[in-house]
């Protein structure tokens, strides 16, 4: 799997799951030599029994970060 | 109890009693003051009403549209003043009607007919006169977790640039928990207090590198500039209900937002830094997070008794 995301912490959340907070990037170039990396910094909760990293994937993937 | 009076229904529960207090009528203050007026992010609207009792005073407020509404405030402005805030989602010009109860104290009543019932102090506990408060419903309610479970691409890093009403798109709360069969009165009024509070932001950042020169390998050969904005867009919110027919939905009413932002720049030439440094670290009091989600009552009673 691509992981354009990082994990930076996770906590737990009663009844939930696990409350995750990452970040994201995509890397885009304009001309050699020039390129521009937006980034997003946020926070999710992934059900309990969900894989984090497959959850996230599919989240970011839907909302059109990847 | 060796005197005094009880009366109890069939269930024996007590209704009046010379040893507890009931709630009686003591008015329906129009709103004094709209405050907090927000028309992005959902809408919020605060109403502040102001009423004299010599005893602490409950509330009721009825709903007259389908947005989240919740009593955020009950507080002693000074002598006999109180002031109550209620809190609506939304943008519209709707207004709750107010209903406000208290012991037999806080009032003086009129008319020489009924039955009044005194405490061991000499206070009254019950007044026919005063119109007392009958309940018909309730149920406890728990807000969901989060107001806004995924917050979309595309908000701008740039110093904080999209503007509210489109930032504001991004974090409307579409959240609910919904009580189904919940009957209510021709014209119902809601006792419901606004505790559960959440928090929630995502920092958008761009970093943009500039090589005038050779990049060989990462490395730049010439002239290099490196950028970097952020954008931490956050809102707060607070709980609320709203009835849609026999159901009553939790809900999240934002009642702040803001933005912060950072630019940073930083250039080399041929390698050798020619300016810039920065840091950042720790951590923030409440980052996402969602406090006071225990149960909360939701007390129903019948407006058009007390109109």
């Amino acid at each position: 799997m691509i992981k354009p995301f990082e994990i930076i912490g996770t906590r737990p959340v009663e009844g939930l799951g696990t409350g995750v907070t990452y970040k994201v990037w995509r890397t885009e170039f304009s001309k050699p030599g020039h390129s521009q990396t937006l980034e997003c910094e946020t926070f999710i909760i992934v059900p309990d029994g969900e894989n984090i990293e497959e959850y996230l994937f599919e989240v970011l993937s839907k909302s059109g970060w990847i | 109890m060796s005197y005094g009076f009880l009366a109890t229904n069939t269930n024996n529960q007590v209704l009046v009693s010379s040893d507890t207090r009931n709630l009686h009528f003591i008015g329906k203050p129009s709103v004094n003051q709209v405050r907090n007026v927000i028309d992005t992010h959902g809408g919020c609207r605060i109403f502040a009403y102001v009423v004299s009792s010599t005893v602490p005073v409950v509330p009721f407020f009825t709903m007259p549209t389908s947005d989240m509404y919740g009593i955020t405030a009950i507080r002693n402005v000074g002598g006999n003043t109180w002031e109550i805030e209620v809190l609506r989602s939304g943008t519209s010009a709707a207004q709750p009607e107010m209903y406000v109860f208290a012991d037999p104290r806080a009032v003086a009543p009129s008319g020489r007919h009924g039955m009044l019932v005194y405490r061991d102090d000499g206070t009254p506990s019950f007044d026919s006169r005063l119109r007392p408060l009958a309940i018909s419903g309730g149920l406890l309610v728990a807000h969901p977790y989060n107001p806004k479970p995924v917050l979309p691409y595309g908000l701008s890093p740039y110093n904080c640039e999209t503007p509210a009403d489109a930032a504001g798109g991004a974090f409307v709360p579409d959240q609910v928990n919904v009580y189904s069969g919940v009957a209510t009165p021709a014209k119902p009024m809601f006792s419901f207090s606004s505790v559960a509070q959440a928090q929630r932001e995502a920092a958008y950042s761009a970093f943009r590198r500039e090589c005038d020169g050779f990049d060989v390998y990462g490395n730049c050969v010439g002239a290099e500039r490196e950028y970097s904005w952020t954008s931490r867009y956050w809102a707060f919110y607070r709980g609320g209900i709203r009835r849609l027919g026999d159901q009553v939905h939790a809900g999240w009413v934002t009642v702040a937002y803001g933005c912060n932002w950072t630019y940073m720049k930083e250039s080399a030439f041929l390698g050798i830094g020619t300016g810039g440094d920065s840091g950042y670290g720790g951590t923030w009091p409440y980052s996402n997070e969602t406090l006071n989600l225990a149960a909360s009552p939701v007390i129903i009673a019948d407006a058009s008794r007390y109109d």
